[in-house]
């Protein structure tokens, strides 16, 4: 595979489309680590995202005929994608008994170790989240990685559903702006 | 409420975190389609959390990969084959086979008649219109489908070109007065043969054309017309042995046989 190619969305999408393994290659070199560091931070388990990954790539292999360009661009499909498959599967009746039977506790319950409790290594990364104020870095675990609604945000926060809102356009505000020193 | 004042509630970031409920996605939906304004405020956000994405990767274990696409190429499989749909067999016939004659008097067959009759042509109507509008589908599915086909070939030729290790690409920038354009010259170096892609260069008037030039020993060597007329993003040119640089000029149509300086768009090195 030539890393060195950059193909603008709609080129990967016309490979996708024509069913071409070019087209497979390119987004998994391209985006594979992305969906599966979303993957992993939802379901904290390695052995669990190596599953929902593969269910993931088949999905975007299957559905890119639903990709509208119109509604957004093909990386955040892709990601909403990712997330939404993972948190259906953390909801699952399967996965909760499994978690159950092993009584590890719910790990948003804690919201201090959020970031460092994971059974996952993150080992050579720097933790954006971290340096985010804590009301912030719990908003985007809970919102974005735990798929909870704003009414279950507020009852767990003990705060209105108005401040949840607003927390979150602060918490992305904060993070865009870290963001740019990694670019 | 105004825009600056719904932009900034905060529902923007709620919907794409994900926490917007139902309601609030379609009236945003509906809003964003209307204001260009909230839609850039969307892609701004969607922009941030990709690039959190990307901030956060994870590099996974390098056997998914082909575990990954041998499920997909299992999992396509069954879906070109067309599942075949049982005839069923007519359960009663169509016409009664008896009809008893003389009981029902002949005024009845004639208002039941007519009442067929209307039935009849309100049901050719509507499976005319009906068929109207799979004509309708049907020509814009094929001329997406044409579309389609068309960006892939092209995507292919370029594909081809860049991956081959004798091909030369040699980017052509805008000249100080355009700097945003660009162009890509494909240098196929044994052959000599040369390929042209417009990758950033606004239409051509319909008078005018696009001329290719090979800076040879100093001197411009025309090598061609781009057809923008063509659908095809990459075009072949006239061959050249050697070259120091290319550039390319707008000109009238048919092309100049010397180029016109000032009308000067891209150039690049060898």
């Amino acid at each position: 595979m030539n890393h060195q190619i950059k193909l603008s969305e709609q080129e990967i999408i016309s490979l996708l489309l024509q069913q071409d393994e070019k087209g497979f290659n390119y987004l998994y070199d391209h985006y594979a680590a992305a969906i599966y560091g979303i993957i992993t931070r939802v379901v904290n388990e390695k052995e669990y995202a190596d599953e929902i990954i593969q269910d993931v790539f088949v999905k975007i292999w299957k559905n890119i005929k639903q990709f509208d360009p119109e509604k957004g661009r093909l990386y955040t499909w892709m990601i909403n994608l990712a997330r939404n498959t993972a948190i259906d599967y953390i909801r699952s009746k399967g996965f909760q008994n499994e978690q159950k039977n092993q009584s590890i506790p719910e790990s948003v319950n804690d919201s201090e170790q959020y970031a460092t409790t994971s059974n996952v290594d993150y080992i050579g990364m720097k933790e954006v989240l971290l340096q985010l104020k804590q009301e912030w870095r719990e908003l985007i675990e809970l919102a974005y990685y735990k798929g909870y609604t704003q009414q279950e945000i507020a009852e767990r926060l003990d705060i209105p559903i108005g401040t949840v809102k607003t927390r979150t356009r602060n918490a992305l505000i904060e993070l865009k702006s870290l963001l740019k020193d990694y670019r | 409420m105004d825009i600056k004042e719904y932009i900034s509630s905060g529902i923007i970031e709620a919907y794409v975190m994900g926490l917007a409920s139902e309601e609030e996605i379609r009236i945003l939906d509906c809003v964003q389609k209307n204001n260009p304004e909230v839609k850039q405020a969307i892609l701004d956000a969607q922009n941030t959390l990709e690039d959190f994405a990307s901030q956060q990767a994870i590099a996974p274990p390098p056997a998914l990969k082909s575990a990954i696409w041998a499920k997909i190429s299992e999992e396509s499989q069954p879906e070109n084959l067309v599942e075949e749909v049982p005839v069923k067999p007519m359960e009663a016939p169509l016409y009664p086979s008896s009809i008893e004659p003389n009981k029902v008097p002949l005024k009845w067959f004639a208002i039941a008649a007519s009442i067929l009759l209307v039935a009849s042509v309100a049901l050719n109507l509507y499976l005319n219109s009906n068929q109207n509008n799979f004509k309708n589908e049907l020509a814009s599915l094929k001329a997406a489908q044409k579309e389609n086909a068309l960006a892939y070939q092209n995507l292919k030729s370029k594909w081809d070109l860049v991956t081959n290790p004798t091909v030369k690409a040699i980017p052509l920038l805008g000249v100080e007065k355009h700097p945003d354009m660009k162009a890509m010259v494909y240098f196929e170096q044994n052959s000599k043969e040369v390929y042209l892609a417009l990758d950033n260069l606004p239409l051509a008037p319909k008078d005018q054309q696009y001329q290719l030039w090979a800076i040879v020993d100093g001197k411009p060597v025309s090598l061609g017309m781009f057809d923008q007329d063509a659908e095809a993003a990459v075009q072949k040119m006239i061959s050249v042995t050697s070259a120091q640089a290319f550039a390319i000029t707008l000109e009238k149509r048919g092309g100049s046989p010397t180029p016109t300086m000032e009308n000067m768009y891209v150039m690049g090195k060898v």
